[in-house]
Order: C-alpha cells, then sequence, then structure tokens
C-alpha cells in the first residue's frame, strides 16, 4: 500500500504542487462565500459545544 | 609473516618425544602452513561521508560518467533561504553508491563579497551532470524539483522523497531528515546552527560540503531502508 502511496500519488504529485505553489490555482468565490453563510451557524454551535466540553471558551481555530 | 614462521618453527623444534613423527610432521605442515599463507587484509573503505569537492570540468565531467551507472542517484541543494523562488543556490550535493560530491556554486568571501576561487557556475554544472535525466531522489523532493525548475531551468523526475516516505511509514513522528536519520540510521545529528544556516553562503566550501554530503548520503541510506520496509 505505501510502496503504491509513494509511486502512484506522492511522487507523481510533486510537479502537480509545485505548478500550484507556483502559479496558484483557480476557485469559485462565489461558490465558497455561499459555502461560508451556510456553515457560519453550524460552526457556532460547534464552538460552543466544543467550550462547553473543555469547561471554558478559547479559539479552537489556534 | 617472518614472526609466525620463526614461532612455528621454534614450537615444532621444542616438541618432545611424546608426540610420533607423524604427528609432528603434521603439526608442522599445519602450522608452517598457516605461517606462509596470504593474510588477507579488508579492504579499508573511504568513509561515504566525506565529500569529493568537485572544483574544475574535469572532476565534473567524471562525476557525470559516474552518474550514468547509477540506479538511484541522491542530491541535495545547499541554499540560502527555503523559498524556491527567492534561493541562491550555494551548492549541489550528491550520493551514489559508496561516495558522495560537492560541487560549491556560489560561496563567498565574508571580508569582501566576491566568489571564493575554485567554484562552478550552476549553468555549466546542470548540463554537465544532466540531473533532468536521473533517476533522482531527495528528501523533501518538492524544493530541489522547485528550486532547479526557477534557477536552473529544468524538470526533474524524483522517484523516491525520504520525507513522504517517513510520514507513510510513521506519521505520528517528525519527518525532517535529521530526525529521520537520528532515528532510523542511528546517527549522530549533523546540523548546523541556525546562526550559520542564515550565514550559509559565507561558510567555507569545506564546512557545508561535510554538511552536505551527510544530508545527501542519509537520504540515499533511507530511501535505500524505506523501499525496503516497504516491500
Amino acid at each position: 500500500m505505501n510502496t503504491f502511496l509513494m509511486h502512484d500519488v506522492e511522487m507523481p504529485l510533486i510537479a502537480v504542487i509545485a505548478a500550484m505553489e507556483d502559479n496558484g490555482y483557480g476557485v469559485d468565490v462565489q461558490h465558497f462565500q455561499r459555502l461560508q453563510a451556510q456553515l457560519a451557524p453550524q460552526i457556532a454551535e460547534a464552538k460552543k459545544q466544543i467550550g462547553q466540553v473543555a469547561g471554558a471558551q478559547f479559539n479552537p481555530n489556534s | 609473516m617472518c614472526i609466525l614462521t620463526a614461532w612455528a618453527q621454534k614450537l615444532v623444534d621444542g616438541v618432545d618425544g611424546s608426540v610420533s613423527q607423524l604427528e609432528l610432521l603434521t603439526l608442522k605442515q599445519q602450522l608452517l602452513g598457516l605461517a606462509t599463507a596470504p593474510v588477507e587484509v579488508a579492504p579499508v573503505l573511504a568513509d561515504p561521508t566525506m565529500p569529493i569537492i568537485v572544483r574544475d570540468d574535469a572532476a565534473l565531467k567524471e562525476l557525470a560518467t559516474r552518474l550514468d551507472e547509477q540506479d538511484v542517484v541522491s542530491v541535495d541543494l545547499e541554499t540560502t533561504s527555503l523559498d524556491p523562488r527567492q534561493v541562491v543556490i550555494v551548492g549541489v550535493g550528491v550520493a551514489i553508491d559508496a561516495a558522495t560530491f560537492y560541487i560549491p556554486i556560489s560561496h563567498r568571501i565574508e571580508a569582501d563579497g566576491t566568489l571564493r576561487p575554485g567554484q562552478l557556475p550552476l549553468v555549466e554544472v546542470l548540463h554537465a551532470l544532466r540531473l533532468e535525466d536521473r533517476p533522482l531522489v531527495a528528501h523533501n523532493a518538492k524544493f530541489e524539483f522547485r528550486v532547479l525548475r526557477y534557477h536552473g531551468g529544468i524538470s526533474c523526475r524524483f522517484l523516491w522523497d525520504t520525507m513522504i516516505g517517513a510520514r507513510l511509514l510513521r506519521s505520528d513522528l517528525p519527518a525532517d531528515l535529521k530526525s529521520v536519520a537520528v532515528r532510523e540510521l542511528d546517527v549522530p545529528d549533523w546540523g548546523l546552527p541556525v546562526k550559520e544556516m542564515k550565514r550559509i553562503q559565507l561558510l567555507s566550501i569545506e564546512r557545508v560540503a561535510a554538511y552536505c554530503a551527510k544530508d545527501c548520503w542519509y537520504t540515499r541510506l533511507l530511501t535505500l531502508r524505506q523501499r525496503e520496509v516497504m516491500r
């Protein structure tokens, strides 16, 4: 499995990822803005629950 | 050998009559045979982490010829930073089956910033070595790939990346070259202090060569080991 991952996935991806890092890549900005608005309430709720479980509020993104 | 022969003869001469003549003769033959047998001395192999520094066209050409015979060529670039677009290539390290090489490119003299003598231009090095045609391995090959493409205009083919290999095998442990080599090859840490890494271009060619050679050689050893483990 690891050999397959190395030879058939990871190594061929080097040139692809290098090109992405060098040139950037296009994204559908409007799609991600819609997604952000859609997920915002769920994220807020998840943060609230994390705070309750931890016993204190903190920034889970940090 | 002469001392041993004399010793054997003395021993045989000293044996008293309690031993039969046939036994004595056999013993004498065995001892003399042992004493005169050619002594097999194990060849002293050069330490592959002691690099050969390539300083001229002839040595570069010889290295290129040796690369033709290799199934795996470990490569490591010494650079002034970690941003592939901003770096200056200070030197190129290569490890093959039993040796490491360091090709100084842009070491500078601290006092006046001029290039040290005994170095080769990057264009000439890349033209001679044809790295884009070699079966390369590296630790964090993407960095070497990007630097060589930006600054050398070549697109290399990497067969193995020991950093990726380390992550595939032990994703819970650090995957930087020093950590992996110390852990897997049981070698002492050979890193340069951060202060020195930041001024690598001003360090002596020999110092960087010694450091780079270990990077290359251990990357090569790790490649072989990881391949074996994954197999």
